[in-house]
């Protein structure tokens, strides 16, 4: 399968060194690019795409995998711990870590005599784990008695029920997920939300207790539940960077790098350097966290109201079948014969009712023949067509280059409700 | 006797929504019948049954993603391939056989999928209705 084969991981591995020279050494931009980041502030946290954790004695060898290092503490101490390489990730909400000697002292959370165990599903994975309560800090932010997940606690059954993992694949480990963690930083201010508080009965795929090792659905208020840390951050200097993200990636040559680094800056309109300036606002669903997409491909116009900005997204995942897929290992992902030059246009959830919209511009490769870890021109197909509509999945390869928003639900930035996504021109 | 309810007959359906603690309202028509089940959380499934009682086709659309063993039935396995296959990228897993088509996507708070058998849909019934 694509790029987590190990044949195209080999290969990547022993094309690192000559794409980091190409691109005169780690952590610069490429040299027709946007401007260098601004200098690291109390809310700006250095972000890295490179090869992802080690693992035995190596890298990983992930592919747009855009990285972070946080600090988690036992609530209330000065006993903290970094977590190099957490995943940053704009489509879920809250912060998951892989279980470690650390992580295990942190204080569980209990229903009775319970520790209560925590879902997240993806599109075709999903992670299981315990939820902990840390004291979270990154770049100069912190939040206090966060519930966190800690993905392998072995304080709950080691196999999740089949009502969270549904046959998916299991993210569990950090060579599983790519990471020692994710962050999520999406629209949501929780991982569920109001779903899952009393009365209504729990649902499957979020929390669970499991008594004499059976796991069923547990209710969990809001408050309890996994919290998109930003929406905690407290005042520093003056400023409460609590309203979003900004994330900012350098541009790419075509051929791709092997490391790539900017920035995840805390807050939107906060500080000088994080504000909206001439950014496209795309307002998201309130429920469904989408905004909509339409293309304009030769023989197959289409509208994608299922459609997403997402950073934990390695590619373009739109329908288009007149690009050529891919088969074998990379199968799932496009393997156009040459580059093929594209483009589609973002609108707000709500369109027609608001007309704003924006056509970007960008271009899809065959995966098979780059090296390196940061892309800005893969894809693949994005599979289903809901009751909504069709999807249009921004991921990483978006995101270089530009100044890309997320504006988290019940905030309002320069006029703009959240939650939001929102995008630089061109 | 499996427990779920694609390419089987309509007392899975019934089982269904006792597993997976659902409500369930029916509208019939002379060609097909959906069976809709609103699950905790706000997750619906609608189960599509021929005039003969027999599952021919799920749709599910909502928060979390339903339980697809229960609905799958002895067609999960293929499913469950399809998503090993995915790994950690956020490709949706897709099965794309003469027999069986599923299809899946969505991100974190709203998840979609359908999942249809080919040679048993009635006639006249096209694969964009199964939503």
């Amino acid at each position: 399968m694509s790029v987590d084969s190990r044949a195209f991981r080999l290969a990547l591995l022993t094309s690192a060194a000559a794409a980091l020279t190409a691109c005169g050494g780690g952590g610069s931009t490429s040299a027709s690019s946007s401007p260098p980041p601004p200098p690291p502030t109390a809310n700006v946290a250095a972000m890295i795409v490179d090869g992802g954790p080690v693992v035995n004695g190596m890298p990983i060898g992930t592919i747009n995998q855009a990285y972070v290092t946080i600090t988690v503490c036992i609530p209330g101490t000065s006993t903290c711990q970094n977590i190099d390489h957490v995943w940053v990730d704009t489509g879920s909400a809250g912060l998951r870590l892989i279980t470690s000697a650390f992580t295990s002292q942190l204080p569980a959370s209990m229903q009775g005599t319970d520790t209560v165990a925590n879902c997240v599903q993806f599109v075709s994975s999903y992670s299981w784990g315990a939820v902990r309560t840390a004291d979270v800090k990154i770049s100069g932010e912190s939040a206090a008695s966060v519930p966190i997940q800690v993905i392998g606690d072995s304080t709950v059954p080691a196999t999740a029920p089949t009502s969270c993992s549904n046959g998916t694949s299991a993210l569990n480990t950090a060579a599983q997920l790519g990471a020692n963690g994710l962050l999520g930083v999406g629209v949501f201010l929780q991982d569920c939300g109001p779903g899952c508080q009393a009365p209504n009965a729990a649902p499957p795929g979020f929390y669970y207790t499991c008594p004499a090792g059976t796991c069923s659905p547990v209710n969990m208020a809001p408050s309890a539940q996994l919290q998109n840390v930003v929406g905690l951050f407290g005042p520093v200097n003056g400023a409460s960077d609590n309203n979003g993200v900004l994330i900012q990636l350098p541009s790419l040559p075509a051929s791709g790098m092997a490391t790539a680094s900017g920035s995840l800056i805390f807050g939107i309109g906060t500080r000088s350097n994080n504000a909206l300036g001439t950014a496209v606002v795309f307002a998201v669903g309130p429920t469904t966290g989408f905004i909509q997409t339409t293309t304009t491909f030769p023989g197959s116009d289409m509208s994608e109201p299922a459609s997403y900005i997402d950073s934990g997204s390695n590619g373009f995942f739109f329908n288009d079948s007149n690009i050529t897929q891919c088969t074998g290992t990379s199968a799932g992902f496009f393997c156009p014969s040459s580059t093929m030059s594209l483009s589609a246009t973002m609108l707000p959830y709500n369109t027609p009712l608001n007309t704003t919209s924006h056509t970007y511009s960008f271009s899809i490769a065959d995966v098979q023949t780059l090296s390196g870890n940061a892309f800005n021109n893969i894809g693949g197909p994005a599979g289903a067509c809901s009751s909504a509509g069709c999807t249009f999945d921004w991921g990483l390869p978006f995101f270089y280059g530009r100044s890309v928003f997320t504006a988290v639900e019940g905030t309002t930035i320069t006029g703009n409700a959240g939650p939001f996504f929102a995008a630089s021109t061109p | 006797m499996a427990l779920a309810a694609l390419g089987e007959d309509s007392s899975t359906v019934e089982r269904d929504v006792m597993q997976l603690r659902a409500q369930r309202s029916v509208t019939p028509s002379s060609v097909y019948s959906v069976h809709e089940l609103q699950l905790p959380g706000g997750t619906q499934v609608r189960e599509y049954l021929t005039a003969s009682n027999r599952v021919f086709a799920i749709a599910w659309s909502g928060p979390s993603i339903p339980d697809l063993q229960q609905l799958l039935g002895s067609y999960f396995p293929r499913y469950r391939s399809a998503a090993e296959a995915m790994g950690r990228s956020r490709r949706p897993a897709a099965v794309e056989d003469s027999d069986l088509v599923i299809r899946t996507g969505g991100h974190a708070r709203a998840f979609f999928g359908v999942a249809y058998l080919p040679g048993q849909m009635p006639s006249g019934v096209r694969a964009e209705q199964i939503r």
